[in-house]
């Protein structure tokens, strides 16, 4: 196996020589290069296979934001790392939509790293290559057609209370995940206390989310839509906002906001395959049950986009895991087993997900669990119908 | 009923003055046809009530109070031979526009053959005098009342210079009681040091032209106000006691309002330039750590180096041969990578020396760029200041444009360098974003050359320039083709404020649509106004 590659961009030498020494232990494992600009960054991709790029965003000629969308389209292969010292919002709002991971100037060279070596590794164990390429190229997610306009006169509305604009937000799978992925760095603002979206918004900003959501829709227009795609990622968005719901009471307090990201986030490699991607010849099967395009799960899709986009552990592996039966642990259920129990229960529920039966047996046992013996058994299934029909009207209006 | 400035008690000192010239032709009136009483009867405020009364007190009479509502309401003169009152003749006091203010009457309780001629038309006349003055009264009223409102002062002078009218917001103003003005020089009421100015501009003052003058003036209580003198002269047979016409306007509120102005430029462009300020130090903040780290590094790999060589040289340990220490030696150099280190730990210095000093610059631009001007000027090296100004906005240039300096020989220059700073920073923003749009690199021509005891500084680009028609509007404020949030357009108005009011210079422009723009400033350098402007 050869070694990683990794390509250094930067208007300035001097941060290059200087990455270059402080980078100088891991030159046994990776090979690294350094160039100056975004044109001859895009002659060495085209020249050598690589698997990480990381770039300077304000550079003469071709900046940072406008290489990193060159790459993820003629590289999507290729981790986009943005190392900026630039702080002007207008800017970072670009390169939030072209970046994988965000670093500020100064970082220390264990920063940079940590932050390779997490996009060196791979998480999909059948098709590793295959899923980093599709999770690779996506730059932002789309909202559902019926929706756009409702969720974007609600964010352009200068007035908007917070509130509402934090409960649209935490609907939305799409903004959900873009925001999870930049509150997880210094570059946005102040980085968020935690992952629930009323610390995320609060730590980015209201203008910061309007304007990322007005971006990130610019990248897909209505017209690519399938209708028939637009009807089964509308059951795969009911299903998950009925799960966020239901999972709020049954993961523990600790646990609650890295669940309820968890349980929206579940089926976003079905986002990913089915959404405006229709180009590319492995056009995936359109059967609500379908969970694999081109051969690749869709899971696997989804959870390589999260790991790239940089959420939170918890959050990753409780999406990867949704469809492994869970074994119910004496520590407790975690956001694996909370987010597993949702989702299970709401099977017997209009919100139920159409590509997997019901699991009674397995249910039976996590509902048995010591942490959620304060409600009776029987209290479940009215709360996952009650949830599911809350889901109902959230995505019905 | 119109309720008439002089007549209502609301000016009391012009009211007395009508009430007494109301006196003086009642009494007149009463000479004139050889009666006995007459008065001036007036509706004011209060109703109908007797303003002046010859030969007797208080009030007017009841029956005279009838035939004077007779007057007003046929609005012409009315004689009474033999009436209830006797003798009586009345004339109505109008306005120029005809409204009614009051009556000039004479009566008689004896009903006799009229002095002849017993003429309606000489107290027509006199009543016309009384409706005159209440007018002028009242337009001065009007005038310097809509005057106050600016927060200006309305004065009238003799050719000698001695105030013979002055309105009443002088006295809210400078707390100099109206009475004890008038009559005096104006003069006495500016400060020492512009008290000759001020008798130079009244006695300058020519019909139908206006002199001004910038000057303080001074409060009852030793106070100084500035203010905007402006004088014109009435020309022809005008009565000469009112021959200079005079305004003095408080610059208080315009004052405060031009410091806000230049504060919010001075905040934008600073919010402009510290993000690309944080960047110019973030950036040799990040290469030198790792340097530093780098070196950190090497020392332990060097030391271990050393720690090697004197094992090798170690004598205790006899039994070790000469070619197994050179061995040794050899194969701890090649693990340290001696050859790198070698050349890269001089380069690793020479770049952090190199980047602490690009933020020592930094810092001590923004510190002599922020400069905070004293009230008065100081001699100033041009050069310098446009070096400093460019180092604080590097961020803002360097990706659209590369900068040639061509900076001549300057004597100092006596300036508030601080303001010029601000002026060569607009001028450099926005000749950057001239050049933002354009596909390849700008260019930015930074010129000085001294042109006798002028310096004169030239900043051209060749960006998208200036259409001809946008060129008159450039310098004025809130003019902006940026978009919005980029620019306040206060920018070129500053400048202008700088370069002509503060430093008596002169700022010219030199556009073609893309081709480019040249700003030219010349700058007096003793500081006096350059003639040529």
């Amino acid at each position: 196996m050869r070694k990683p590659r990794v390509l250094f961009v930067d208007d300035e030498p001097r941060i290059l020589d200087g990455l270059r020494r402080s980078l100088r232990g891991k030159r046994g494992e990776w090979e690294m290069s350094f160039v100056t600009s975004g044109a001859e960054a895009l002659r060495a991709l085209h020249d050598t296979p690589h698997d990480v790029v990381v770039s300077d965003m304000r550079m003469p000629g071709m900046d940072g934001a406008e290489l990193l969308t060159h790459v993820s389209r003629r590289h999507p292969e290729v981790a986009r790392v943005v190392l900026s010292g630039h702080t002007e919002p207008a800017a970072a709002i670009k390169v939030a939509v072209a970046g994988h991971r965000f670093l500020t100037k100064p970082s220390d060279p264990e920063s940079v790293v940590t932050v390779i070596e997490q996009l060196l590794v791979l998480t999909s164990g059948t098709h590793p290559a295959q899923a980093r390429r599709i999770a690779g190229g996506v730059r932002s997610l789309p909202t559902l057609p019926a929706h756009v306009d409702r969720l974007s006169a609600l964010l352009r509305d200068p007035e908007v209370e917070l509130s509402s604009a934090i409960r649209a937000a935490s609907h939305d799978v799409g903004l959900t995940a873009k925001l999870l992925q930049l509150s997880n760095s210094a570059f946005f603002g102040a980085r968020a206390r935690g992952v629930s979206m009323d610390s995320v918004v609060n730590a980015v900003g209201l203008p910061t989310v309007q304007a990322l959501f007005s971006a990130g829709q610019l990248l897909w227009s209505s017209t690519e839509w399938r209708p028939e795609a637009e009807g089964h990622l509308g059951i795969a968005w009911r299903h998950a906002v009925a799960t966020a719901c239901l999972v709020g009471s049954i993961a523990s307090p600790a646990n609650r906001p890295h669940a309820q990201a968890a349980a929206l986030l579940q089926d976003v490699g079905r986002f990913v395959c089915l959404a405006g991607q229709q180009d590319d010849d492995w056009g995936p099967a359109l059967d609500p049950a379908a969970t694999v395009c081109g051969g690749v799960p869709y899971r696997d899709v989804g959870v390589e986009l999260l790991h790239l986009w940089g959420l939170p552990r918890p959050v990753v592996t409780a999406v990867a895991e949704r469809d492994v039966p869970h074994r119910v642990a004496a520590a407790g259920l975690g956001v694996t087993g909370a987010v597993r129990a949702a989702h299970l229960l709401l099977q017997d529920t209009e919100s139920r997900d159409p590509s997997v039966g019901s699991h009674a047996d397995e249910l039976a046992l996590i509902l048995a669990h010591p942490q959620l013996t304060a409600q009776p058994v029987d209290y479940w299934p009215g709360a996952a119908v009650e949830a599911s029909e809350r889901a109902g009207r959230c995505v019905r209006t | 009923m119109v309720t008439v400035a002089a007549v209502d008690p609301g000016e009391p000192a012009r009211a007395e003055e009508y009430r007494r010239s109301s006196e003086d032709i009642a009494a007149l009136a009463a000479h004139s046809y050889g009666t006995t009483y007459a008065g001036v009867t007036v509706w004011a405020a209060g109703g109908r009530r007797l303003l002046a009364g010859h030969g007797f007190a208080t009030e007017t009479p009841p029956p005279v109070a009838e035939l004077c509502d007779r007057v007003v309401r046929e609005r012409r003169p009315v004689v009474v031979r033999d009436g209830a009152a006797g003798l009586f003749a009345g004339a109505a006091i109008l306005t120029s526009a005809g409204d009614p203010l009051g009556v000039l009457w004479v009566a008689d309780e004896v009903a006799r053959p009229a002095p002849a001629p017993l003429s309606e038309t000489l107290l027509q006349v006199l009543a016309d005098q009384l409706g005159l003055r209440a007018e002028l009264s009242t337009r001065w009223r009007e005038r310097t009342q809509a005057l106050d409102m600016v927060g200006a002062v309305l004065f009238y002078a003799s050719r000698d210079g001695l105030i013979t009218d002055i309105s009443s917001y002088w006295a809210s103003l400078t707390g100099h009681p109206v009475d004890s003005t008038v009559g005096r020089p104006v003069t006495e009421f500016f400060h020492g040091e512009v008290v000759d100015e001020v008798r130079e501009v009244l006695t300058a003052a020519g019909a139908g032209s206006i002199r001004r003058l910038d000057c303080a003036l001074l409060t009852a209580d030793g106070a100084t106000i500035p203010v905007d003198l402006a004088v014109t002269r009435f020309d022809g047979p005008a009565d000469d006691t009112r021959e200079l016409l005079g305004v003095v306007t408080d610059l208080r509120e315009r004052r405060r309002r031009e410091l806000e102005a230049g504060h919010d430029q001075k905040l934008e462009s600073l919010g402009r330039l510290s993000a690309g300020i944080a960047h110019e130090i973030n950036t040799p903040i990040q290469f030198v750590g790792d340097n530093t780290r780098f070196l950190a590094s090497a020392y332990q790999e060097m030391l271990a180096l050393i720690e090697t060589y004197r094992r090798c040289l170690d004598t205790t340990s006899g039994e070790l041969a000469w070619g197994d220490r050179l061995a040794l030696a050899t194969e701890a150099e090649q693990a340290t990578d001696l050859d790198y280190l070698t050349t890269e730990v001089p380069l690793a210095v020479e770049q952090s020396l190199d980047g602490i000093e690009r933020v020592a610059s930094l810092v001590r631009a923004m510190k002599s760029f922020s400069y905070k001007d004293s009230r008065d000027r100081v001699y100033a090296d041009l050069n310098e200041a446009l070096t400093t100004t460019l180092t604080v906005a590097r961020n803002e240039v360097k990706y659209v444009a590369d900068v040639s300096l061509d900076l001549g020989e300057l004597p100092p220059v006596l300036c508030h360098v601080g303001d010029l700073n601000q002026v060569f920073l607009n001028l450099l923003v926005n000749a950057a974003d001239a050049l933002h749009d354009r596909e390849e690199r700008g260019e930015i021509r930074i010129t000085t050359r001294a042109e006798g005891s002028t310096a004169v500084i030239s900043l051209a680009d060749n960006g998208c320039g200036i259409p001809a028609d946008l060129q008159r509007m450039i310098f004025e404020p809130f003019f902006t083709t940026k978009e919005v949030g980029k620019g306040t357009g206060q920018g070129l108005a500053l400048a202008r404020a700088v370069v002509i009011d503060k430093h008596g210079g002169t700022i010219e422009v030199n556009s073609a649509p893309g081709e480019g723009t040249e700003f030219v400033l010349r700058l007096p350098v003793d500081g006096k106004a350059l003639e040529s402007a």
